[in-house]
């Protein structure tokens, strides 16, 4: 890998620090990978934010898994309301996986040949925060059978 | 107007001049709505034909990139496109497919930021080239599960053959 893509990796992980740093949130780093997690507690269930930077595929990427399993019995029903919470999502998007029933929000943006301010993090945070946050309850409350999918479908947006 | 979405205009001007620029480097055909900062491309892919449209919204700050896959699902098909769609995602580092419940509509889409940053060109080229690449892979298999060609375990059976390959 070329010296100038991983020092613009560096840069833009350090730059990721700095940005949850000045949030005011306490992040653990990884010991051998530019990957960070910290807790946000606001709109929805507490979540785990893990931001990262693919320096191979010079991408920031930042997932939040949603804190719960779903049972065999309901993964049809987690596979259509995923999909109708992904439809018209401007960044990212939830990913589902239906042999293990785990479910996460993920996005990406890519930073090729790119300078990055520390406002594009906090932009990505509140981001994922709000529309992981928002779904967080929706798909616990339907995994908990609280609402059903047709109920789901209805409070879409 | 606020300064910060003047500067956000200005930059997503600068962004659709910089994106029809890059395309014109590679030698790539498009359609240019300068009023909607989008351009609009076809890309010949292995079986089905890509369209992919690019545009810059300066009100969310980012480049955004949409595809629809010529592939419509009867309303019978659905929950298995459903979990189609999601056997892909779940693979996928960037981008996402979406099934439109309702319409039996299914788009691909993926974006990248802006705010607060200078953009390199490089990752207008990243982003077509990666969408047609991933919708290529799929486009296929999604529209034969929608006409009843292929069946949601073959698909399973294919995804998982892949992933051991």
């Amino acid at each position: 890998m070329e010296d100038h893509t991983l020092r613009r990796a560096r840069l833009v992980f350090d730059t990721m620090c700095t940005a949850v740093e000045r949030k005011g949130w306490v992040y653990r780093k990884e010991e051998d990978a530019p990957i960070i997690r910290f807790g946000v507690d606001g709109i929805g269930l507490p979540l785990q934010i893990i931001m990262a930077v693919d320096t191979e595929r010079q991408l920031i990427r930042v997932s939040v898994p949603m804190p719960m399993h779903v049972p065999e019995d309901k993964r049809l029903d987690f596979a259509a309301a995923v999909c109708a919470a992904n439809c018209g999502m401007c960044i990212g998007g939830f990913n589902f996986d239906i042999t293990e029933g785990n479910l996460l929000f993920r996005l990406a943006s890519s930073f090729r040949e790119s300078e990055i301010g520390e406002g594009l993090f906090r932009y990505l945070i509140d981001y994922v925060t709000v529309v992981a946050g928002t779904y967080s309850e929706r798909f616990f409350d339907l995994c908990a059978d609280n609402i059903t999918l047709d109920e789901f479908l209805a409070m879409r947006g | 107007m606020t300064d910060q979405t003047e500067r956000a205009e200005a930059m997503a001007e600068m962004l659709y001049e910089s994106l029809c620029n890059t395309l014109d480097c590679y030698g790539w055909n498009y359609d240019r709505n300068d009023e909607a900062r989008a351009i609009c491309c076809g890309v010949q892919g292995d079986d089905i034909p890509i369209e992919l449209t690019m545009y810059i919204d300066a009100q969310r700050e980012l480049i955004r990139l949409v595809s629809h896959i010529p592939a419509f699902v009867p309303e019978d098909k659905r929950i298995d496109l459903a979990v189609a769609v999601s056997i892909a995602n779940n693979k996928l580092v960037d981008g996402c497919f979406d099934l439109d419940l309702n319409t039996g509509d299914i788009f691909f889409h993926m974006a990248a930021t802006f705010r607060d940053s200078v953009i390199g060109d490089e990752v207008f080229a990243y982003m077509l080239i990666c969408a047609e690449q991933t919708i290529d892979v799929y486009n296929d298999r999604f529209l034969m599960l929608a006409k009843g060609l292929l069946s949601l375990e073959q698909f399973v059976a294919a995804e998982h053959e892949e992933q051991e390959a």
